[in-house]
This record gives C-alpha cells, structure tokens and sequence, in this order.
C-alpha cells in the first residue's frame, strides 16, 4: 500500500515539475511578447502623440487591454524617479514573469536614457531595446515549441520509471 | 505714477515641487513671499533674488549672505531637476527647450542654460544643463486699475503698447488688463507664444484673465492672430514681447481689420524713441521700470 502512495506521489511530482517548466517558458514567451509590444504602443505614443511619459507608460497598457508593468512603472514614478522606477519594478515582478536574467538585462538600460533626450533618440533606443526583445522572444518560442513539449514527455516517462523501478 | 499692488498671489507652493527634494528640504521654512527668481548652476550654491536682495539658501533651512554656509548643487540634483520640469519628458517639451525655458504648472517659467545641439540648422535639444532659473509667476489683481482709464473708455479700445526692461512687470499688467478689459465686457484673445502670458496648463489658465478671455498658446504671433481673428472675433488681442518684422506687420493687420491690440516690448529709456517709431501704430504707450519697485508706471504718453 505504503509502495502504491509512494509511486503515485512520486509521479505525480515528477510530471508537475515537467508541466511547472512548461509553464514557465510559456510564461516568459508571453511575458516577452507583451513588454515588446507595450514598448511598442511606447513608442507610438511618444514619436505620434507627443505625449508625456507617464500617460504614454498607461495608455501603452491599455492599448493592450492590461494593466500591468508599464501602469506600475507610471505610478511609481512620481515618487521614485523613471530611473528607479523602471529598474524596481521589472525587478520585482522578474518572478511573476518569468523572466530571466538575459531578458532582465536587455530591458534595463532604456532606465537610463527614457524620458531624457529628444524624441528620436528616445525612439531610437526604445527600438533598440524592442529588437533585443525581438531575438529573445525568437528563442523563447522556440524553447516552447521543442523544449516545453519535450519537458513534459520527460517528465512523465521520468515518473513512469521510478514507479516501475519501486514496483 | 507709482502703482501699488492690492493683491499679490505668488505661486511659491508649486514651484517647490519642481525643485529636487534634497533642496527643497532646506526651503520649507523659508518666507518666499518676496521672492522672484531661484536659481540652480551645477556646483555652485542656490540663490534665490527677493524684494530684499540677493540670498543663498544656508544648510539650515535659512537664508544667508555666507556662500559657504550655503546649499551647493550636484549633478544628481541637476538631473532630479530636469526630470521634474519636464515630468521625465524633455521630448515633449523640445519646443519650449529650444526657446530656453519651460513654463510649469502655476504659471512659473524656468529658464535653461547647457549645450545646444543643432540638427538641420536649427537648435533641436539641449544637452549638459548646467543652469536653472526658476522665475516665479505673479498674479498682481489691480496692477493696471490707475492705467486702465488711458486704455479704454468703455466704449473702444486704444492700441496701446507697454514698453520696459525685463523684470519690471510687463506681463504680470498685461494679464491685469485683460482681466479688467474682460469684465468691462470686452471679448478678449490673449495670443501667448510662450506660455508665458496666461501660462496655460492642460487646457486651464494659471491666472484669472476674466470670463470673456480666449487664450491661444504655443502659436508665432502673427499667425496666431491671424487665427484668431478668424475663429473667435476678438474685439482686442492681447499679446506679449513684440520683437520681429512679422509681429509688427500683424499687428497693423489686426488694426486694419478693427481689432485693438495691446502689447508689450522689451526696452529701455534709450530705446524709446527707436520702438516708437517702428511700432507708431499705437495710440497709447506705457513705460515702466523697476524704480519704486518691480510694476512702476514710469509714464504714460497718448499719441
């Protein structure tokens, strides 16, 4: 009995930690698309619109139909400055978007030139950090199409043989 | 002819939220009723111009004559500066950059100095600020009540041009003119290039300019005018700084068309007979000075 609990826990452990990864380079994939695309709708708003930094942060969130990341950076702002802003908050949530260290360090640096220059450099970097994102999101959709799949399958055949193994 | 003022409002709460909190918190304590101009130079200490003189803010939340008692200015503190001014959005202020100041919330301008760069000919942005002059924005209700009489007599407005050296009140009594000129009934379009005139703020005025007062903003003068007299039909347009050919060519256009205009221009004593006979057209004009203090009428000549 205690051998059947054991086997059933053991697998079953092993096929979340399978679906866990799945998740979150699901997650990251979906996490790279929106920052890329609210960095977009930022950019729109700034070179189109003229419009300040802080409506430009929340209306690039509600382009997208969210209020997210940028609508935090914009309320935060007021009292820590852009700089700090920026930096803290993707830090913050680095967790909750499953974001790595890689994607973390190609989002950072806009922190140190956003707000501050004339608006086609700003433009200028804001695309710079968008083609970045670009080559991240590419190898993020690939890790899910190969390796998402192939976590679960071996996280299932890996619970199916320590169960076979303890039977 | 000395007016006083009846009512002076100065917007010093404003300004303070865009001057960066490790000056500011030296400032609280400080009376800045009157003061008019702060000034912030990178590495070198804040002070501020009143009434009474010059003085640096001292690292004990006072005002001092000793330099080295006095607050000095970091680059950190430039940078909190700018970041403020704009609200981290020198794009959307390039504008305003190119002119040399920015107007703020509550009407306040503030002036910067650092490294031009020209793109196409022409300055696109500034770079390295070194220097911040903030100049307060006064709201002096009454200023031009003594004056109103050589302007208007109820009935019909005198083209009337108010001519001084900077400082001396030009546009705190160009906005009381309107104001009164507004409540006398007339329909009044203030035409502010540069914000400085009614110092709009998203949509809304910093000052009272009266109920029956249009303001334009941002716009050249002389096409500004142009647009007015189309759109609103003015019976008198308001403007401030007259200075090129294209100003003084619209303002005889605006005449012509049976709008009065009333206007300022920077100069002094010896200037007077030169601006007098560039801009003739006008039927009264104002002198004022800083002699018995900043709003000092000087005199008033009816051509």
């Amino acid at each position: 009995m205690i051998r059947i609990v054991g086997a059933v826990l053991v697998f079953g452990a092993s096929c979340a930690l399978g679906l866990f990864v799945d998740k979150f380079i699901k997650e990251r994939y979906k996490s790279l698309c929106y920052i890329h695309d609210a960095l977009s709708y930022l950019a729109i708003n700034i070179s189109s619109f003229d419009m300040q930094l802080k409506k430009a942060l929340i209306n690039a969130d509600k382009s997208l139909v969210r209020e997210d990341i940028f609508c935090e950076i914009a309320k935060s702002m007021e009292t820590l400055g852009i700089k700090k802003a920026w930096k803290k908050t993707f830090l913050d949530n680095k967790s909750r978007l499953c974001l790595k260290d890689n994607d973390i360090n190609a989002i950072l640096p806009l922190a140190n030139t956003l707000g501050t220059l004339d608006r086609d450099s700003e433009i200028r970097c804001i695309n710079g950090i968008i083609q970045s994102l670009d080559v991240l999101a590419i190898e993020a959709k690939r890790d899910c199409e190969i390796k998402g799949g192939l976590y679960k399958k071996c996280s299932v055949l890996l619970g199916l043989l320590i169960v076979i193994m303890l039977m | 002819m000395y007016v006083s003022n009846c009512v002076k409002k100065i917007a010093t709460n404003k300004i303070l939220d865009y001057i960066p909190d490790n000056i500011r918190r030296y400032m609280y304590s400080i009376n800045m009723d009157n003061v008019y101009q702060i000034h912030l130079s990178y590495d070198k200490p804040v002070y501020i111009n009143s009434g009474a003189g010059t003085f640096f803010i001292s690292r004990h939340g006072v005002l001092t004559d000793n330099v080295s008692e006095s607050v000095f200015v970091t680059k950190k503190d430039m940078e909190t500066a700018i970041e403020l001014i704009s609200e981290a959005s020198m794009y959307a202020v390039k504008n305003e950059l190119v002119q040399g100041f920015i107007t703020v919330n509550g009407g306040n301008r503030i002036g910067i100095c650092g490294t031009g760069v020209i793109k196409r000919g022409e300055v696109s942005y500034i770079k390295d600020i070194s220097s911040l002059n903030y100049r307060l924005a006064n709201e002096v209700v009454g200023v031009s009540d003594k004056v109103l009489n050589f302007i208007t007599d109820g009935i019909e407005i005198k083209n009337t041009l108010i001519i001084s050296p900077p400082g001396a009140g030009k546009t705190t009594m160009l906005r009381d003119i309107a104001r009164n000129l507004s409540e006398l009934g007339f329909s009044v379009c203030v035409v502010d290039e540069r914000f400085e005139l009614a110092s709009m703020h998203e949509g809304k005025s910093a000052f009272d300019l009266g109920v029956s007062t249009d303001v334009i903003s941002g716009i050249p003068k002389h096409m500004a005018m142009s647009m007015v007299l189309r759109s609103m039909s003015p019976q008198v347009i308001i403007t401030d700084e007259l200075g090129t050919e294209q100003d003084t060519e619209a303002v005889l256009k605006m005449q012509r068309c049976g709008v009065a205009v009333i206007a300022s221009m920077h100069g002094s004593e010896s200037l007077e007979n030169d601006t007098r006979k560039i801009l003739g057209c006008f039927d009264v004009i104002i002198n004022m000075s800083k002699k018995n203090g900043v709003g000092t009428v000087e005199e008033v000549t009816i051509i």
